[in-house]
Formats: C-alpha cells, structure tokens, sequence
C-alpha cells in the first residue's frame, strides 16, 4: 500500500464529506435557527481547506520523494529536476491544476468566511451553503474524475518530467497566480448568491463584495499581466497577446469584475444599476468556470489545451448550472433589483458608469464570441471556422478608445448633473491639452486615424487624472502647508479608493498607448541568413554569426541550439532552441530581447540547417512602456485597496478644493 | 433652483425620459458593434481543416488563409541547397496536398511527421504555399500509458 496515496485520497475524500456537511448544516441550521449548527457548518468550511491543504502538502512531499508510482508525480515530474522547479508540478497537467484550483478555492472562501462572514448575518447561511457547493463540485471531479494520487499499474524507473514548455521561471508564477485569480472570482460571487438567496439587496452586500472583487481584480490582473510577460519572453512569436483562446479565458472573467467596481458606485449612492452589480459578479465566477472547462475540453483549440478528458465534459455541465442557477435567482428576485431612483441628467457620472459597464459587456461578448466562433461555426455551417488577431483587434479597438474617453469624462464629470458652464469649464483645458497632442503627432507624420485616436484618448485620460491629483495635492497643501510630495502621497491616506482608482486609470492608459504603439508601428523580418549575412528590420542592423551547441544538464535539457547575433554592431544576443530528454518532438524556441525605453529588439531562430539558420527579428516600440503602465496599475489596485468597515457611512468630503468647484 | 426630476418629464414621447434616451444609445451603438463584428469576422476567416476538406472546398483565385494539417509523406520531400522547398501531406483518409514552404523547417521536420501548414492558395492549382510549417505534438494527454500505436508510445518512459 501506497502511504503518501493513501493518505492524499482520503484527505480529498474527507474534504468532500465535509463540503456536503457545511451545505447541509447551513440550510438545516438556516431552518430551524439553530446558531449552534450554523457554527458547526462555517467549521466545515475551514476543515475542507485545511483538508485540501493537507493533500497538497502530501502532494508535494511525493514529488519531492520521487514517487513515481504515483501517476501524476510520474508525468508531471523527473528526479533530475531541481526541487524549486517541481513548485510547477503540483499545478501541472490536469489533476494537479485541479487540486491547485480547488486548493486555492478552499482558501479563498475560507478566507472570506474568517473575516467577512460574521459581518452579513442576514446572508450567512445561504453564503456557506454557497461555497459548500461549489467546492463539493470541484472535489467531486477531483476525486472521481482526476485524482492526483492515482497509483499506475507499473511504477516507471523515472517520471517523464514536466513539459518543456513549462521549465522556465515565468511558469513559477504565472499559473498559479492566474489560477487563484480565476479562483477569486469566486468570493464575489458568494456574496452576491447569498444576497440573491437571503433577498437582501440593498447596499449591503455590495460594499463587502467590493473589497474582495478588488482583491479578485488585482490577482486576475496580475495573472493576465505574468502571461503575457511569459508569451513575450518565452514562446517567442514576438508578441505578448494572440487572441489565443485560452488567453481570452483569462480575461474574460475580468471584464465583468472591472465593471463591476464600478457599477457598485453608482449602486451605492444612488440605488440604480442593482440587477447589473448582481449579475456582473455571476457573470465573472461564470465565465472564471468556463475558462476552466474551455482548457480541458478541446472544445476550441488552443496552444494551451490540455486536451479532451471526460473532466471537460463534467465542467460543461456544472457550467450550465452556475449559468441556470443564477438565472433562475436573477428572476425570482427582480422585484426586488429596480431601482430606487432614475438617473437625473445624461451629463453625470452616473451615466458615464452606466456607458462604461455597457462597454465592457460589449467588450465581454465580442471576445466570448469570437472564440466561440469555431464551435458556431461547426454547428451551423459543418465546418470549423476560427477567427483570429485581426478579428479582436478589428472590433475590440474601438471599444477601448471608446473605454479611454468614458475614463476622462466620467473622471471630469460630477454625481448627478452638470451645468453646462461647469462642463465647459472643465473640459476647456483637457480639450486644447488634446489638440495640441493631435497637432504635434500629425506634424511628425502620424496619418493613423486609430493611433491618433488612440494616443488622444489617452492624452485626455493621462491630462484630466494628473489634474486631479494636482487639484487635490494644491487643496491639502492649501490646509495644512505640506510639501508638494507629503501632500500628494497624503490623498491616498484621505480618499486610497479615489486616487488609487486614478493609478489604475494612468497604468490602463499607458498600456493602452504601448498596445497601441507595439502593434500599429511594430516592423518585422524574417530572413534566412548564413554566417556572417546583416540585415536590416526597423532601422537596426541585425548580423548572424553562425551557432553553437551548449548542454546545461538539468531539468531535462538534453541541448540547446543558440545562434550568435549583434544589434547594430555591439549588442549580442543568443536566441535559439532548446531540447529536452523526454519530449523529442517539442523543442522550446529561447527568445533574446535588447530592450530600452524606446523600444525593443526582439529576436528567436525559427529554424537552422548545416547551411544557415532563420532568423525572425521585431522592432516593437515603447514595448517597455506596457510593463511600467502594469506596474502602475497594480501599484494603484493595492492602494486602493479600503476594507468595508462598520456600517454604511457618508462617503467621506472629498479635499476642500472640491467644494469650491462644483 | 431647478427643479431635479426623477421620473419622465410631462409630455409625450418615447424619447421624452432620459432613460428612454439613453436606451436609444445602447440600442444603436449594439447594432453598431455587431455590424463591425459581422463585417470583421467575415474578412478574417482561417480554416483548419484535413487535406481531403481542403481539396473539396478550395476553389480558383481563393485567397483566404487555411491551416492544414497531416503527416509529410515519405518520399515526396524535394530539397534544394539541403534544404525542403516541397513537400506532399495526407490526412486520415490518405488524400494528399502539395506544400511548397521558403523558410527553413523546423528541426524535426522529417517524413512521418505531423504538421500543420499554414498559408494560401499556391500558383499552381491544389498546392499551398506555406507561410509557415509547424510540427503539432502530440496533444493527447494520457491517464494510463499510451497505447502502442500511438506516436506518444514512445515517450513514456517504464
């Protein structure tokens, strides 16, 4: 008998009795008002973490002990890996990613009913019948369908070691972190469940959910922000975002999440948009389910698939559910989800947010569609047709110039209504900020219309926010005499939501300018070049110098491939291709970038022979811009970051300079 | 002061309320965003299909782009200066396309492989000029050992 497989499957098995447990114990407690079953029900929840917790330390203790006859270590990892490599494994494949996933569920929600549940009373109960659900769900498949501790029949001499693609540090961080931000979704979606299912649909549960939608925000971000990270360093096509469908997976749920920080605002001071703040936090655990069930299914193609296994088909369904499960709350309550007031006048923030949840849902279903495009495609005309880069970018790029200009009007506009003369007003500086931005890019030759828009969009975005802090820094100065630095930095003290916010804002628009830039101005060449031939991509000379052989000898590496290139004249770079032992048909490109803030040079070999090699090389401009505006966003999300105290309270007067402005 | 109005001003038409108005907005700009996707998608359109769908569906003067995949067939390979210039794959049911490809391949470009072509209609009728040749491995991913006529068979070690 296997200890270490033995001891793992029962602590899955455990942690699925204890889920059914917190679900029954909820509703039984729920029924007759016993707080005494309540109590035993929220402890159910923590056990199930602390289970789950328990079979993901024994996992890793079998990949560290080299057991290969346990299934999973075998395919997953090698004894000549290094031990922070098999970090990785646990993640790895397909049950390792869903013990992680349902690993990283527990915690969350166990999390969430640590600190946040014994302040909504009136939805507890249906909260942890909630989250007892949804992890029975994952843990049924984790034990029936997918189980990490399955012993194989022969136990092989070594395992096969993890994919090629996969032994690189960016891989360390970037699954996991997008894993626990699909994860995430999760909690605002309990809340709002809890809220549906108690009837309590007032403000109450939205300044929870706001908090931990933040956190969802930000890890979801960070997420998306690692991988493209890792697509650019690492996959080596030149480019950090494909439109690939797993890509979209990943963002998908965080559209939704995005609108939703934003809708709750107007929910919150003037009790409009209740059904739409409700149906965004669905709508992003849902789509954060989809992503999970569209990467086991094969259902569409991906560089990422882990290809058909029966898991998918169990992920479809329990999809349905969710989607029909919140339908059905949805219209059970609607009476309930009008709202307390109309808006007053169409030039207010009110309907700058209302626009710019319209906007991200337009966005949502755009991208959802298209790459949902082939499984359509199939079922109406027979044949799979798949859409690609030039489709997203097509129609998505208006909608995020549009996103640009509701982020500098809804910054300038006021609550409620505005006069025309504070409109003018306010607008008056940001407006001849933007001609002259648009006059000097045409001056130097800039003809693309949605370039122009783009960086005008963004002027606007960048002009009006900095303004802000300008105004609000000039006003505490004003009170208290502080230095420019000490007041600016004293804003996140008064109001972190607010200026944290306008952080992001600036990070999305610097973003936004580097996409802009990498993918309307970027040049490419692909030559196929002998030792010693130039050529020319950009303005850079790019000169081979012939290839060399290297074996580093760990992590299942049996060689590397490296061709030897300068950058006009000085810079060397050594991109090339990289083989491992175990998995002869998927050599891994090595991508080699000489970056500034300018731009960067970006360099991998495509292909080599006895005669030469094929060398692909970009010039992508103000790539380096992208990581900074990420950096800043993320910087802003953590700042912003203000826990729901106490009851709900007049939202604090905003720097005194306001008061006089309106 | 003004008087801040909560319902639909008096009077009659649809447009009268700023709700209504600002329905109108959405209602159009939807309209608006379907057409561009409508419009977008119908000019971007990659198949991925088998030889044998390509040949059935390809047509004269086509000039979209297709990814084929299927194993390069033994035999067919032409090389110039020791490197392929052309080459045959068949599907499942053995139809073959001609593939004519300027780069270099990738390394483990070899007869037997499976791959996927990508490019447009070539000047000479059924072949397909390649933009770009991938090798797609094998995507399976196995519970129990591979079986033994499967090209994975080899790469799990026991």
């Amino acid at each position: 008998m296997n200890v270490t497989a033995t001891l793992g499957s029962s602590a899955l098995l455990t942690a699925l009795a204890s889920s059914a447990f917190a679900i029954v114990a909820a509703i039984y407690g729920h029924r007759v008002g016993s707080a005494r079953t309540l109590i035993a029900a929220r402890r159910a929840i923590f056990a199930t973490a602390a289970l789950t917790t328990l079979a993901v330390f024994v996992l890793a203790y079998a990949l560290l002990a080299n057991d290969f006859s346990i299934a999973h270590v075998a395919s997953v990892s090698s004894s000549d890996m290094q031990p922070w490599m098999k970090w990785a494994s646990i993640y790895s494949g397909q049950p390792g990613s869903l013990l992680y996933w349902t690993w990283m569920l527990s915690l969350f929600l166990g999390a969430f009913t640590f600190t946040t549940l014994r302040h909504i009373p009136w939805g507890a109960p249906h909260a942890i019948a909630t989250m007892g659900t949804l992890l029975l769900a994952f843990l049924i498949a984790l034990v029936f369908f997918a189980s990490p501790f399955r012993i194989s029949p022969i136990t092989p001499l070594d395992g096969q070691g993890l994919n090629p693609l996969l032994v690189d540090g960016g891989m360390l961080i970037h699954p996991p972190a997008l894993l626990a931000g699909l994860v995430s979704t999760a909690v605002p979606f309990t809340l709002g469940a809890a809220a549906l299912l108690s009837g309590r649909l007032d403000a109450a549960w939205v300044r929870h959910a706001r908090s931990w939608a933040l956190l969802s925000f930000l890890v979801l971000s960070i997420g998306n922000f690692l991988g493209a990270w890792w697509a650019y360093t690492v996959l080596g096509w030149g480019g950090y975002w494909g439109w690939d469908p797993v890509e979209n997976s990943a963002i998908l749920p965080l559209l939704p999440m995005t609108a939703f920080l934003h809708a709750q605002m107007v929910q919150e001071r003037r009790g409009m948009l209740k059904g739409w703040t409700i149906t965004l936090v669905l709508a992003s655990f849902a789509l954060a389910v989809f992503g999970t069930f569209n990467v086991r299914s094969g259902l569409v193609a991906s560089v990422h698939s882990f290809a058909e296994s029966e898991v998918g088909a169990y992920f479809l369904v329990l999809l349905g559910l969710v989607v029909a499960a919140s339908v059905v709350l949805l219209v059970w309550r609607w009476s309930r989800l009008q709202a307390d007031h109309d808006f007053d006048s169409f030039a207010s923030r009110e309907t700058g947010l209302i626009l710019n949840t319209y906007v991200l849902i337009a966005l949502t279903l755009v991208i959802l569609g298209g790459t949902l495009f082939p499984v359509f495609s199939e079922l109406i005309k027979g044949v799979r047709i798949t859409v690609g880069p030039p489709f997203f970018n097509d129609v998505t790029g208006p909608l995020w110039i549009t996103l640009l200009l509701l982020l500098a009007l809804g910054t300038v506009l006021p609550w409620r209504r505005a006069s025309p003369g504070l409109l003018s007003r306010r607008l008056r500086a940001p407006l001849i900020a933007l001609t002259l931005t648009l006059t000097t890019l045409v001056a130097f030759g800039m003809r693309d219309v949605f370039a122009l828009a783009t960086i005008g969009a963004g002027a606007l975005v960048l002009f009006v926010t900095a303004r802000e802090f300008v105004i609000g820094a000039r006003g505490v100065r004003q009170a208290n005499g502080h230095n420019w630095l000490s007041a600016t930095t004293s804003l996140f003290e008064r109001d972190q939501q607010r200026y944290g916010g306008y952080l992001v804002h600036i990070g999305v628009t610097l973003i936004a300018i580097s996409a802009l830039s990498s993918y309307a101005f970027q040049e490419q060449v692909r030559a196929v070049v002998a030792a010693g031939d130039t050529f020319e991509v950009g303005g850079h000379t790019i000169g081979f110098h012939g290839l060399l052989e290297r074996d580093p000898g760990v992590n299942g590496i049996s060689s590397e491939i490296i061709a030897q290139i300068t950058v006009n004249g000085d810079t060397v770079l050594n991109p090339g291709q990289r083989f491992f032992t175990n998995f002869a048909g998927q050599p891994v490109a090595i991508v080699a970038i000489d970056g500034n803030p300018l731009r960067d040079v970006y360099v991998f070999m495509q292909g080599w022979d006895e005669n030469g090699a094929e060398i692909q090389a970009f010039v992508n401009p103000l790539m380096q811009l992208l990581w900074f505006g990420g950096f800043v966003y993320i910087v802003g999300g953590v700042l912003a970051y203000a826990p729901a105290r106490g009851p709900v309270t007049e939202r604090r007067t905003a720097p005194p300079e306001e008061a006089q402005r309106a | 002061m003004t008087e801040i109005s909560t319902k639909p001003s008096g009077g009659g038409g649809m447009l009268s309320s700023n709700r209504n108005r600002l329905l109108l907005l959405l209602i159009v700009s939807t309209i608006g965003i379907g057409i561009l996707a409508w419009k977008a998608a119908s000019g971007d359109i990659s198949y991925y299909v088998e030889p044998n769908q390509f040949l059935a569906q390809i047509e004269e003067g086509d000039t979209s782009r297709w990814r084929v995949g299927g194993r390069v067939v033994d035999g067919t390979i032409v090389e110039q200066n020791g490197r392929p210039v052309a080459f045959e794959i068949e599907g499942e049911d053995s139809s073959r396309i001609s593939i004519t490809y300027e780069g270099i391949v990738p390394n483990l470009f070899t007869a037997g492989a499976f791959v996927v072509i990508e490019g447009a209609l070539g000047g000479r009728g059924e072949t397909l000029s390649a933009s770009n040749v991938i090798i797609k491995h094998e995507n399976e991913f196995f519970a129990d050992p591979p079986p033994p006529e499967s090209p994975s068979a080899n790469l799990v070690p026991n």
